[in-house]
Formats: structure tokens, sequence, C-alpha cells
């Protein structure tokens, strides 16, 4: 396994790109020269949450890239660097916490639905239909209308319409798996139910389940960026790849780092972990192997 | 020999509800296991020989599987009464099941000791964690812990006690690594692991080649031989049945045809399918042009045939047997026939045992 996707050129960038992005959220204190600082608000609704400031440097605005601000700057003259920087750490939590939430609730429902099958099947299948019907952008924007504009409540929205992927995909694995004969073996030596179903069954559907994942942290992040941008995800003055993208535009044609450098944060990001789930792929299924 | 048997079975009626129509699998099987032999169950396959081993074990796929009436005695309790948190006790500690397929009935994802100690775990070890009344989970986990070690030092001794040279490694080693035969092995010591009082062992050497079939034949009866296991094998390979078994049942259809001493049924078969069946094994020492054959196929359990299921492949087929379905009846001492050529010699010989078997099926 592991020399077959050692082999691979372009999983092995992905992988790459994918370490990268986890060593520059983990070290981001140490790589950024300008640090954002939390601060508690209290919303229309009530409640407070924790938002994120940068200081302003109106001196320093809109500078091209140099060696004090590799990115350039932007047009309250914050570092574009360091914002990029705090952004993985953004992305990165809302890509995990999603695709990590989603799975959970996937695979639980689709296992319970796929081992004991009936009228639990049919109930939750059918509940899984209805979820999948739910557009995530109407969705979204409904939950940002209702509770306000929050990374957050976008998290939320995207996870309602994720799950479902994810449970569709356990509950056919579980199926085929459910009518081998180590089942029947694994019944026969008086193991119970959830044993079965937790300890036999689900351990052996991890292979597609773990390509779904790498490849759905992609969209998600991707998805993520795209509702900031069009002003529904992170509140404004967030270091949020998307949102950064959305208030750069307005400068894009005299400031041309502003927009760059988040979106090729996003692209890289993506696109390792495309590769990566690709190159997982190709190694757990032998059917695509070459 | 004298004492009740290990395990009774009586009118045992399975039928499987499915789209074409109810497939009705098991009509009236009946008999028993003594404590310590071996039974062979033969038959064509579909006739419903692993139906009867699942369904004592209570595994039959519910639905579309119904134990419609019957009774399987174990020890003196009926097993059908059992609710399944019983039966989850029961099997694996004293009725295991060996598979036709050593290829796929180990878990491929955890190492062969891991799931041997599984077993042991859940019927030895998972009752004693229980007792232990600690609520710090540090002490909990620690004592789990070593209980998981425990156990895999006895699957260890398991794997040790079927000849598998080197457990220690096997242990640690994942199904796709070992051999066809060193997977049979690994899963007999997986269900005799717990000592079980009874082994049904559904055609455990037919997915083998021939010379690893004969050791675990040996494998098995030096087994037996040790624990006094009572050991119940399905097949279809009269071979099997003749090398190892103390008494035999040849089923035809759901229905127990003949039963008795092996001997007494590979000299003297009287039922026209156990003829058909012995007779079509090629001879060395005789020289054959063409072997018989039965003719005709398995019937349709969705519609079987009135009467004797037997008799449109009958070539003794008479009026009676189109009409109503033969009893169980004794021919000599611990021989039995369900066939209407015989209802005239029914009391002339009086066997021991068997009055049992023929007495339970007579009531249907």
């Amino acid at each position: 396994m592991v020399h077959l996707f050692r082999r691979s050129l372009l999983s092995m960038i992905g992988l790459t790109l994918i370490i990268i992005l986890l060593l520059v959220a983990l070290f981001a204190p140490f790589l950024a020269s300008q640090h954002p600082s939390y601060v508690e608000v209290s919303t229309e609704q009530g409640t407070t949450r924790v938002e994120e400031r940068w200081e302003i440097h109106f001196d320093q605005k809109l500078l091209p890239p140099s060696a004090d601000h590799l990115f350039g700057t932007d047009d309250y003259g914050r570092d574009i660097f360091s914002m990029v920087v705090y952004g993985s750490q953004t992305s990165l939590r809302i890509c995990l916490l999603v695709v990590f939430i989603a799975t959970i609730i996937g695979v639980i429902l689709g296992g319970l639905a796929g081992y004991f099958g009936g009228a639990l099947d049919e109930i939750l299948m059918r509940i899984t239909d209805v979820f999948l019907a739910i557009p995530y952008l109407i969705l979204a924007m409904a939950v940002a209308a209702a509770l306000g504009r929050s990374i957050d409540h976008i998290m939320e929205a995207m996870i309602i319409t994720w799950w479902p992927t994810y449970a569709r995909l356990i509950r056919g694995q579980v199926l085929a798996i459910r009518e081998q004969q180590f089942v029947e073996a694994a019944r026969s030596v008086g193991a119970s139910n959830s044993r079965i179903l937790f300890r036999h069954i689900l351990p052996n559907s991890f292979a597609p389940l773990l390509v779904e994942i790498t490849l759905d942290l992609g969209a998600v992040l991707l998805v993520a960026a795209g509702l900031s941008f069009i002003g529904l995800g992170a509140s404004p003055g967030t270091a949020e790849w998307g949102l950064m993208i959305s208030e750069g535009r307005t400068v894009m044609f005299h400031a041309w780092w502003y927009v760059t450098f988040p979106g090729l944060a996003i692209l890289l990001v993506v696109l390792g972990f495309n590769l990566l789930g690709d190159g997982l792929r190709d190694v757990t299924d032998p059917k695509l192997r070459r | 020999m004298e004492e009740d048997p290990l395990l009774s079975i009586c009118d045992l009626k399975t039928y499987f509800y499915t789209y074409e129509g109810v497939v009705k699998a098991l009509e009236a099987t009946s008999f028993d296991i003594w404590k310590g032999e071996t039974f062979g169950l033969i038959g064509e396959t579909g006739c419903g020989k692993s139906v009867t081993a699942l369904s004592v074990m209570k595994l039959i796929p519910q639905p579309p599987g119904k134990i419609l009436s019957g009774t399987v005695f174990f020890k003196g309790e009926d097993l059908l009464k059992k609710s399944e948190k019983e039966m989850q006790k029961i099997r694996g500690d004293e009725i295991s099941m060996i598979f036709q397929e050593p290829m796929t009935a180990l878990n491929p994802v955890y190492s062969i000791g891991h799931q041997i100690a599984e077993v042991i775990l859940l019927h030895e070890m998972f009752p004693e964690i229980s007792k232990e009344k600690t609520i710090n989970p540090w002490k909990k986990r620690k004592i789990k812990k070593m209980i998981q070690k425990k156990a895999f030092e006895k699957a260890i001794e398991a794997l040790d006690m079927v000849k598998i040279s080197d457990p220690k490694k096997v242990a640690r080693q994942y199904p796709h690594e070992l051999s066809g035969g060193m997977r049979q092995r690994a899963m007999i010591a997986m269900m005799l692991a717990c000592n079980p009082d009874l082994l049904i062992a559904d055609e455990p050497t037919t997915a083998l080649d021939v010379t690893v079939q004969a050791q675990i034949i040996d494998l098995m009866k030096e087994l037996q031989n040790r624990k006094g296991t009572a050991i119940w094998i399905i097949t279809h390979n009269l071979g099997v049945i003749a090398e190892m078994c103390d008494r035999v049942g040849v089923m035809y259809a759901g229905y127990i045809v003949e039963i008795g001493k092996t001997e007494k049924i590979f000299e003297n078969p009287d039922h026209p399918y156990t003829r058909g069946l012995l007779k079509s094994i090629p001879r060395i020492m005789e020289e054959q042009k063409r072997l018989d054959i039965i003719p005709g196929n398995v019937p349709n359990l969705i519609e079987p045939p009135e009467g004797c299921r037997f008799h449109p492949r009958c070539r003794y087929s008479r009026d009676i047997c189109a009409k109503c379905p033969p009893n169980l009846t004794v021919v000599e001492e611990d021989h039995c026939v369900a066939c209407h050529l015989y209802e005239e010699v029914k009391y002339s010989k009086v066997g021991s045992k068997e009055k049992n078997d023929a007495g339970a099926s007579c009531k249907s």
C-alpha cells in the first residue's frame, strides 16, 4: 500500500501540500509578522461571540510585496502574508470540524440503516433523502439571515447538508460486507449486534470512507471560501481566504497581490486534498491500479 | 451413551418467505447427537443441511427465514425458546460452528490472534471484567489491557493446539498471509478456544485440497479424542463421513431419509436415495463402465412433490409414495429409514435409541 502510494508522484505532491498546510497552521504565530487580537462582542441576539481584530496601519496601506511585507498589504495596511497564514487555521478548522462531525453522523446512521435493514433502513434513508434535497447555499443564507453572519453558522449549515453523502456511502458498504461469511462467523461465536457492526463491519468499510473524507476536505474548504466570498460566512476584518478575495476585488487592478495570494492558498490546499484523495483511491481500489 | 442426548432436534420446521414463494427448506427434521460422538449429515446441495445447522444456532436470517415449529433441546434446554442474549452466550462457548470457506470466514482487518482472543474475551474474560467494581477509569483500562494480553496468550496456545508451527508469529499475521489449510486450522482453533460441547462443521473440508483435507480430518479427530467434543459434520463428501463419523443421517429435500450407524448405512443402505448416493461414487477396485446416477434434480422446495419428496426420482416408487410422506421406521438396531418400502417390516426388529427418533417424527 505505502510503496504504491509513494510511487505516485501526484499523491506525494498532494501529501506535501497538506503537510505544509498543517505546519503553517500549527506554527502561524511564529511565521506571521502581525497577529490578530481576539475581542468578545455582543450580537443582536443578545449572545456574545469572539471576534478577530487586526491592527490598522493607514500609513502602510496597499504596499506591494517587499521584504517587510512578503505578500504586500491591504487597504487597511494589514500584512497579507500574516493574514494568509492565520487564514490557514480558520480554513483547517472549518474543513476538519465539518467533515468530522458529518462523518460521525453519517457513519452511525448509515451503519445502523445498512446493518439492521428493513423498516429502520427505510426510515433513515428517507430522512437522508430529505436532507440531501436541501441546497447548502440556500440553507447557509437562511441560517446567516436568521442567526447572523458567522463562520460557526455556515459550518452548521454545511454539516446539515454534508452528512447524507457519508450515510449513503457507509450504508452501501455495510450492505455488502454484512453478507460476508466472517460476519456470520462472528455471530456464531456469540458476538452481539453492536460488536459485529462496530468491530467487524465498519473497520472493513473505512477505505472508501477515507478517500471520500479526503476529497471532501477540499470541497468543504472551497464551499466555505465561496460562502465567505458572497458575504455569508466570516465577518468583515477576519483573516479568511474567501473573505479576503471578496474584499480585495474592488482594488484588484492596482493591488493584484490582495486577491492573488489568498486565492493561491485556496488553490493549493484544495489541489492538495484532491491529489491526496485520488492517490488514496488509487491504492485502496485495486480496480483502478495501473 | 444411554443418557439423554446432547442435542435433540425434533420436528424442526424452517421456511423462507421469498418473493418467489415460500421455500419449505426443513419440513420435519429430527435427530439426536450424543455426547462425544461424531454425527455426519449428508445430502445434495440445497437439501437443507446448512439450514438445519443455522436453525440450531438460531442464525437463520429473519426475515426471510422463520423457524415455524419444533424443538431443539441442547443439554435439556430448548434453544428455540432462548432469547438472543442467551443465545449469544451459548454460541461460541457451548456450540460453535466452522464454516465452509476459510478464505472468507476470517475478518481481513484483524490479526488471527486478535480474532481468537475476541472469542475468549467474549466468553471467559468479559464476565470477569464486569465483576471488577472500580470506577477509576485508569485502573479499569489497566485491567482490561492485562486481560486482553492474557486472552492473546490463550489464543497462541489455541493455535499451538491445532498444530500450527510458530503460533506466536501466526497470531500476529493477517488472514491474507495464510494458506487455506492454515486458515481452516485457525478457524478450528477459534471455535475450540472455549471448549464447546458441540462443534458444528459445515463442509469443513470442501474448499481445501485433498492432502489438506486429510490433515484437517485427522486434526479434528484428535482434538475430539482429547476434549470429548461432539462433532456434527455437514458434508456431501461420503469419504469424510466414512472416515470420521459414528453415525450418519442422510437428508433429502428437508427430510431425514435414513439415519443410523455409519457402517450399517454404508454396508446396507436401505433408502433408494442412499443407495443411489453410494452407487454414484467411482470405485477404484472394480471395473465400471458408467457410474450409476440418480435421475433428475433436487426438487424445487417452493413446490415440493406431494408425499415422499423423493418419489419422482425413485425407481421403486409406488402409488402410496405420491400420497403421504413416509415415517422414519426402524429396520434394524441403530438404523432407521423413511421409506414406504419398509413400512411392512416396521416392528420386526426394534432398535434401542432410534425409537426416540422414529417416535418423534411419526407424530408429524
